[in-house]
């Protein structure tokens, strides 16, 4: 088992290697041949879209629904495959992981990866030869994810997502002092910028090797959704169905803090009655017996006392 | 008082204004310490009054001795009113009533009312900038959006939770504890938080100090004064109503029949609305939720923490304590109040 993810982690590096170039095209092949490939067609070309499998470990529950793991942008997805990090770890809690993404390492905009992510949930559901998945949607990549949610719970969708778990995700950045707001000043600005935003420290230990801060070097193109509060942007969340929610957010977070994921949590099924609707908040900190308060990137670095989090991660998706 | 006061003197903070004792309606007598705008400034026309939160007095702006808040606002020309809410040393009851029997809801109605009577009788002002800390800033938002107060021109809160998110599971436990309180004729912070400033010998465990400060941002000598002369001890009915409100999720009325957060989208003053990143008792979502339901067209949010270009990230009551505040959330309190003076 070590040796695998040793392998992966190896892999992993090979795939980054090249990312001192921008969009540099991942190949999701590398770490997977069985890996299921989506497009979507943009003014600016294809945007390709992965989803890689990871069978589960421990064999407890075989007949778990498979769990997308959408992953994060900006965040070096090595530190997710290596041993102990949040892939090995729902691997070896039992869950059938499959990791999805686009291809690129700076994502496109949020209407295509929302389609894209669509897609791939789509695949992964077919190759499984299941109707139904729960995601966890990580970092940058929540509003996306509840793109593609929007589109999935749509009447015909083959495949809905029984759970879902925003992990330090922004969703709702219409206030000043928000993430899209300081980042706005300084798209296309250096790397250190953007670092900088979130205290510095967070970035050091998520971009450790100078080539992969170069990263952050573009962002994507300001979103103008991000002006719209949730209840506009996500006008369909009063209503939601189905779909039992966890919201888990740094309590140090600059980048997902809490106050840009609570008007999201608040929408979410406001409109129907109590008993229909499963949702929950918790911030990873302090005031819930954590050893310390997390930042974004602690969320998801095995180094930084992440399983501590991913315990509640894991408590959610096993009930 | 009703409960045991330690016997140790205060410590000297070096902070002295003119004291005066206004009485409410219902009889209570307040406390009131006036700072005059320093000589040689340019005065501000509009007062500010400056209010303390639940478990704390006024000497709470006073820990930083001559970098106080209220002394860095006197500096800066204005006008300022710090203010004892019923309950502290100094201030008394009506005979035969309990220091310590009273609720939020006799704080808006009477206390703030008292306060602004005093304030605007002695300044001949229009209105006040209210400045609360926690609680102090929820009986403002009460008064402005459920009472339609309009002596009150300009809002700054601090750490105060015009909201009550389901997130702190701290908040919560203590609130499960509050079968406890029938047991005692008041909740008695201030005897242990007293002893342990005096004597060093602490009462509450760390895991509550971790609750409403973060340890870097205020030195263990200004903690200590904070136990000795800030704490105050609280009333049941006063921490009753924050159960309710917490179970509720939102800040209602000792009756539950008012929700003074559903109110706040009557309050159109200018407002500035300050939480702190770490604060555990009024997370920055809280803040937010505030921000978002205020009708004013002139309102800020300030989340005081390291994203926002701060030196540090800020607990519950580190916001007003400590080097940090005194570099990162006094100057932008000043300014603030500065372009909303009334002129």
């Amino acid at each position: 088992m070590r040796a695998r993810s040793l392998a992966l982690v190896a892999l992993a590096a090979l795939a980054l290697a090249p990312l001192g170039c921008l969009h540099a095209p991942f190949d999701p092949s590398r770490l997977d041949a069985r890996a299921l490939h989506d497009s979507v067609a943009t003014p600016a070309g294809e945007a390709r879209f992965h989803a890689i499998p990871f069978p589960p470990r421990a064999r407890t529950r075989p007949t778990r629904a498979p769990l997308v793991l959408v992953e994060p942008v900006l965040f070096r997805r090595e530190l997710l495959l290596e041993d102990g990090g949040l892939v090995a770890t729902l691997e070896d809690a039992g869950f059938p992981v499959w990791l999805v993404g686009a291809d690129v390492e700076v994502a496109p905009d949020a209407r295509t990866s929302a389609t894209g992510i669509a897609r791939a949930i789509g695949s992964v559901a077919r190759a499984a030869g299941v109707d139904h998945v729960d995601v966890v949607s990580l970092g940058l990549s929540g509003a996306a994810t509840l793109g593609a949610l929007s589109s999935l719970a749509e009447p015909g969708s083959p495949v809905r997502v029984t759970k879902l778990a925003l992990v330090g995700t922004p969703l709702d950045e219409a206030y000043p002092g928000s993430f899209a707001s300081r980042t706005r000043a300084i798209a296309g600005g250096p790397a250190s910028a953007l670092c900088m935003l979130d205290g510095g420290t967070g970035c050091t230990r998520a971009f450790r090797d100078p080539g992969a801060a170069a990263w952050l070097g573009v962002l994507p193109a300001p979103d103008p959704d991000d002006a719209k509060h949730a209840r506009e942007r996500y006008p369909w969340l009063p209503r939601i169905e189905g779909t039992s929610v966890l919201f888990l957010a740094g309590k140090l977070d600059g980048v997902a803090p809490t106050e840009s994921l609570f008007p999201v949590f608040e929408a979410w099924g406001s409109e129907l009655g109590a008993a229909s609707v499963h949702k929950r908040f918790f911030i990873a900190g302090l005031e819930n017996s954590m050893g310390h308060d997390f930042d974004g990137f602690a969320l998801l670095a095995r180094q930084d006392g992440a399983s501590a989090v991913w315990d509640q991660l894991i408590a959610f998706l096993r009930e | 008082m009703a409960l045991a006061t330690a016997s140790c003197a205060a410590p000297e903070l070096g902070v002295h204004g003119d004291l005066a004792h206004p009485v409410t309606r219902d009889g209570w007598h307040l406390t009131v310490e006036h700072f005059a705008p320093a000589p040689g400034t340019r005065p501000h026309p509009r007062p500010v009054v400056i209010c303390h939160g639940v478990l704390a007095n006024r000497r709470f702006f006073e820990l930083e001795g001559d970098a106080s808040l209220p002394i860095v606002l006197s500096r800066a020309g204005f006008d300022v009113w710090l203010m004892d809410l019923r309950g502290r040393p100094g201030t008394s009851a009506p005979d035969g009533t309990s220091l310590h029997d009273y609720d939020i809801d006799d704080l808006v109605r009477f206390d703030v009312d008292t306060v602004l009577s005093y304030v605007l009788a002695e300044t001949h002002a229009k209105d006040v900038a209210w400045v609360g800390h926690s609680l102090g800033g929820m009986v403002a938002y009460a008064r402005l959006g459920a009472l339609h107060e309009t002596r009150i021109g300009a809002l700054v809160t601090v750490g105060s939770p015009g909201v009550f998110a389901p997130a702190s599971r701290a908040v919560l436990r203590g609130i499960e504890a509050e079968g406890a309180l029938a047991l005692l004729p008041g909740v008695p912070v201030e005897t242990f938080a007293s002893i342990d400033g005096h004597v060093g010998i602490a009462l509450a465990p760390s895991s509550l100090n971790d609750l409403i400060f973060t340890r870097e941002n205020m030195p263990a000598s200004t903690f200590a004064r904070m136990e000795e002369v800030a704490v105050a001890d609280a009333s049941k009915r006063e921490l009753r109503q924050f159960s309710r409100s917490v179970r509720a999720g939102e800040f209602v009325s000792a009756d539950g029949t008012v929700s003074y957060s559903r109110a706040l989208g009557a309050i159109a003053v200018p407002s500035l609305v300050i939480v702190g990143r770490a604060d555990e008792l009024a997370d920055p979502l809280v803040g937010r939720d505030v921000f978002d339901r205020l009708a004013s067209t002139d309102k800020e949010l300030v989340v005081a923490g390291r994203a926002a270009g701060m030196d540090a990230d800020f607990g519950h009551v580190d916001l007003l304590v400590g080097p940090p505040a005194r570099r990162d959330v006094f100057p932008r309190i000043v300014a603030w109040l500065a372009r909303h003076d009334g002129t």
